[in-house]
């Protein structure tokens, strides 16, 4: 259980980080793509398929 | 390549980014969450009672291991029968055997206590890395129920992390991934991990509704030894060998295997052993678990037609007779039904005291006929049946089914 609060934290620790890259990056395939990661990355650690 | 490149961006299309992302998002995190929903069970008007595992082991409550159990008492006091199906998710015929138990039985002598889905949380996820479909249709009359194809384990985000090595409640020491086994955690644990917790609830449900008989409803690839099989505890040996034969004079091939001492942790083994029942287990042959399956389709889980099977078969690599008619649903829960059936019947011959006596249910042969599906309720109502469903084949492919046939191939 607090493995999983743990590993969940990390995660959402690098969403906050993609979030602020996609708000500053220049080049909007950069931005797209990193929207994509990071809801890939979110799912994968919230629902785990 | 250069010139995409160049496209600027700035805090908008940050904005529509992050956004389309998080609709993205939504969107399948709605499809994901109708996975977790149990689909809908309507029992016979006959039932007793229906109860939660929960109610056997509390501990279990509000947890994702809980699962409906019902009973069905008979006015004439008898024995008591327990079956489950589902203990593993992916072998849909357990399950549905077992639902066809609830949706039809009346109980006339002894208790029977059905638990359709043993393992609920291996319900709420799909077989990984298998391309595994999530739902598969049964016709049933006046419409199309669809139900889940779960998984063999239980959910990983209900159970997480695995151990390198798991030792079994019962003390064998099996791969880490086996802790989400279900049939590897039997007699459970009351504080142990939420599969030790559920085998303990079913150990529970065993001795506080005074089990003497218990049947867990499997399914295994065709190219696995142990299929069409009764796997039995000792206790349950004599039993078993009547009931096989009764089974190959109707003409349906099972063969018998004891249950190996030291393999611990499975149902028939540990009920017997912990729970002081005659344990029993039933395997029927599902090629989309299997390994030579081609591509899983929500049809293959109905029709079990497979070409990669079939060429199996014909070079003989197959422990069962497999044919262009495939091994469809209906007929592997026509299989289960008959074999418990003649369980009951030599329970009766060997402890007539014991006895579980019960009507409502299909002849087996009338479930190959017709589909499982015309003895189901349809989906969207609970009230009683109107007729037996006649005429309505389910896409379980009616038509004649194999004559009998001897051995393998
Ligand atoms: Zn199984």
């Amino acid at each position: 259980m607090m493995l999983q609060l743990a590993y969940r934290l990390i995660v959402l620790c690098f969403a906050a980080f993609l979030v602020r890259y996609v708000w500053e990056e220049k080049n909007v395939w950069n931005q797209v793509g990193a929207a994509v990661v990071l809801v890939l990355f979110v799912l994968r650690a919230f629902l785990w398929k | 390549m250069k010139g995409i490149g160049h496209w600027r961006g700035n805090r908008l299309t940050a904005a529509a980014s992050l956004l389309l992302g998080a609709m993205i998002g939504l969107l399948s995190v709605s499809a994901f969450r109708g996975m977790w929903e149990p689909d809908p069970v309507f029992p016979s008007p006959w039932l007793t009672r229906k109860a939660m595992l929960a109610d056997y082991h509390p501990a279990l409550k509000n947890t994702p291991g809980d699962t409906e159990v019902f009973v069905f008492e008979g006015g004439e006091p008898g024995g008591s029968l327990l079956v489950t199906g589902g203990v593993h998710a992916n072998e849909a015929a357990g399950f549905m055997a077992a639902l066809l138990l609830v949706e039809n039985l009346k109980v006339e002598k002894g208790k029977v206590v059905v638990i359709p889905r043993a393992n609920a949380s291996a319900f709420t996820h799909s077989e990984p890395q298998e391309g595994s479909p999530q739902r598969y249709g049964i016709e049933v009359p006046g419409g199309v129920r669809s139900f889940r194809l779960g998984a063999r384990l239980t959910n990983p985000v209900h159970q997480w992390p695995d151990p390198s090595l798991f030792r079994t409640p019962a003390g064998q020491i099996v791969a880490g991934a086996e802790a989400r086994n279900l049939n590897r955690c039997f007699p459970g644990r009351p504080r142990g991990s939420l599969t030790e917790q559920v085998a303990w609830g079913i150990l529970e449900v065993i001795r506080q509704e005074g089990i003497g008989l218990g049947i867990d409803l499997h399914e295994s690839s065709p190219e696995y030894p142990v299929i069409n099989a009764i796997v039995f505890h000792e206790k349950a040996a004599e039993m078993a060998a009547v009931a096989q034969m009764d089974l190959q004079f109707e003409g349906l091939d099972f063969r018998l295997e004891a249950s190996p001492r030291n393999l611990r942790g499975l149902s028939h083994r540990e009920w017997g052993d912990h729970g002081g029942i005659r344990a029993l287990l039933l395997e029927t042959p599902n090629p989309v678990q299997g390994r030579l399956k081609g591509r899983p389709t929500p049809e293959l889980v109905v029709t079990g037609r497979d070409p990669f099977y079939l060429k199996a078969a014909g070079l003989g690599r197959l422990f069962i007779p497999y044919d262009t008619a495939g091994a469809p649903l209906s007929w592997r829960v026509a299989r289960h039904l008959a074999a418990v059936e003649a369980i009951l019947a030599s329970l009766e011959e060997v402890e007539p005291d014991l006895a579980v006596a019960w009507s409502g249910l299909p002849e087996w042969r009338a479930v190959v006929e017709q589909g499982v599906g015309a003895f189901l309720r349809p989906g969207t109502g609970g009230g009683p049946r109107t007729d037996g469903g006649g005429g309505v084949a389910g896409q379980a492919g009616g038509g004649a089914r194999r004559p009998p046939q001897p051995g393998r191939p």
